[in-house]
């Protein structure tokens, strides 16, 4: 759920009535209280559009780990969150997790995930095959009945 | 032939429906069909239109021809122990899908999750089997049994069928959509249908098969979220559309002919 869908150029990947919405207002008070769409965490995919549109160019999390639980779940297009000018934010930081380790953390993820496409890929194929020759031979079998 | 110029006649009507909305909506005219920037209650009516042009193209073949829809529809529909192609069909449908949506879940190629509330989960899935069926019905009766049936009764086998196929295949693509490299699946998928009329003469199997396939492709669709790559296991509601689905296309027609080829 996304509201309301202002051309702010600010998303904040946090649900109105979510635990982290107090904090993450309190951190936009800090930040001069810009205008900002609110979307929902399983929304994020939203917010990858928009940041593919132009139309956010900011991205406010309320802690880390949402946006490494987005990650796993391959709901970013990390070459489009890696680009130049998208700048991610947490409202609350873990102690020593500078705006160093973003990029390079998108990076490293990017690679290991071109890799396990592939893996997932090949053994997609090949399980799709014994599934195929399953359903065959026992239609086959049915059709001999 | 008559069959094709019926078929012809439904994107005109449908042109027809769109520019007299498009008008009322105080939107430019276009050649191209689609729907997607017209306000909700209009695309409403839009939808509506298609349904009665269809229904009016399978209305209107039989009266052609100088008989009752009922009459000429129930003739595909032979009673003596035929309705069991159509679980055969659907069955044969399921297994190959339910078996590859079990292979692509097992290799993360798609991941299955919740993504509407019970209600709305709920509403979505008691709609799946009638819908299915009756998608399946409509292009039945209309594919098969108007516009195959009509061919064969002036060309060979050879001829007719690839027409056929071609015509089911480029109807998906009539209106504006998404992706167009669908087209060899819906060739397929198409060949298949087509086959299964010609084997059987009847359109049990065909409705089955169709049938069974858009069910699992529907009862899927509110959990899958797809992360293997297209080639593999096609978009969305087009599984047949990457190589795996080709390939079991090819698998299912054959399983059908080794039971119907000489059924007729």
């Amino acid at each position: 759920m996304k509201t309301p869908a202002a051309a702010s150029g600010v998303a904040l990947v946090c649900g109105r009535g979510d635990a982290d919405a107090e904090a993450v207002e309190a951190y936009l008070r800090a930040q001069g209280a810009p205008p900002a769409t609110w979307y929902a965490p399983r929304d994020i995919d939203e917010v990858d559009a928009a940041l593919r549109t132009g139309r956010v160019t900011r991205v406010i999390f309320p802690r880390l780990a949402v946006f490494l639980t987005a990650l796993w779940d391959e709901r970013l297009t990390t070459a489009v969150w890696g680009a130049a000018g998208v700048q991610i934010e947490f409202a609350d930081l873990p102690v020593g997790a500078g705006g160093a380790l973003l990029p390079l953390l998108l990076e490293h993820w990017a690679t290991w995930r071109q890799r396990r496409r592939r893996a997932r890929a090949v053994a997609g194929l090949l399980l799709s095959l014994v599934a195929g020759l399953v359903a065959f031979g026992v239609l086959w079998l049915c059709g001999r009945v | 032939m008559r069959a094709l110029a019926l078929l012809a006649a439904v994107p005109l009507l449908l042109w027809l429906g769109q520019t007299v909305l498009l008008r009322r909506a105080g939107l430019p005219i276009r050649w191209r069909l689609s729907a997607a920037d017209l306000p909700r209650p209009l695309k409403r009516i839009n939808r509506v239109v298609t349904y009665l042009a269809l229904v009016a193209a399978l209305v209107a073949y039989p009266l052609l021809r100088g008989t009752t829809p009922l009459t000429y529809y129930a003739a595909f529909f032979p009673l003596e122990s035929r309705p069991r192609e159509l679980l055969h069909g659907g069955a044969a449908a399921i297994l190959y899908l339910v078996l590859l949506y079990l292979a692509w879940v097992l290799t993360d190629n798609v991941r299955l999750e919740l993504r509407h509330g019970a209600a709305r989960l709920t509403r979505r899935l008691a709609g799946v089997p009638p819908t299915a069926l009756l998608v399946a019905l409509v292009e039945e009766l209309l594919f098969r049994g108007v516009l195959l049936a009509d061919l064969l009764e002036s060309l060979s086998p050879r001829v007719a069928v690839p027409v056929a196929v071609l015509v089911f295949a480029g109807a998906h693509y009539v209106r504006s959509v998404k992706r167009y490299w669908t087209f060899p699946g819906h060739l397929a998928l198409g060949t298949l249908l087509c086959l299964a009329l010609l084997w059987t003469r009847a359109l049990w199997l065909p409705l089955g098969l169709h049938a069974g396939g858009v069910v699992v492709l529907m009862g899927v669709r509110p959990f899958a979220r797809y992360l293997g790559p297209a080639w593999l296991i096609g978009a969305s509601i087009f599984p047949y559309a990457g190589v795996v689905g080709l390939a079991g296309l090819l698998a299912i027609t054959l399983n059908m002919w080794l039971c119907y080829s000489g059924a007729a």
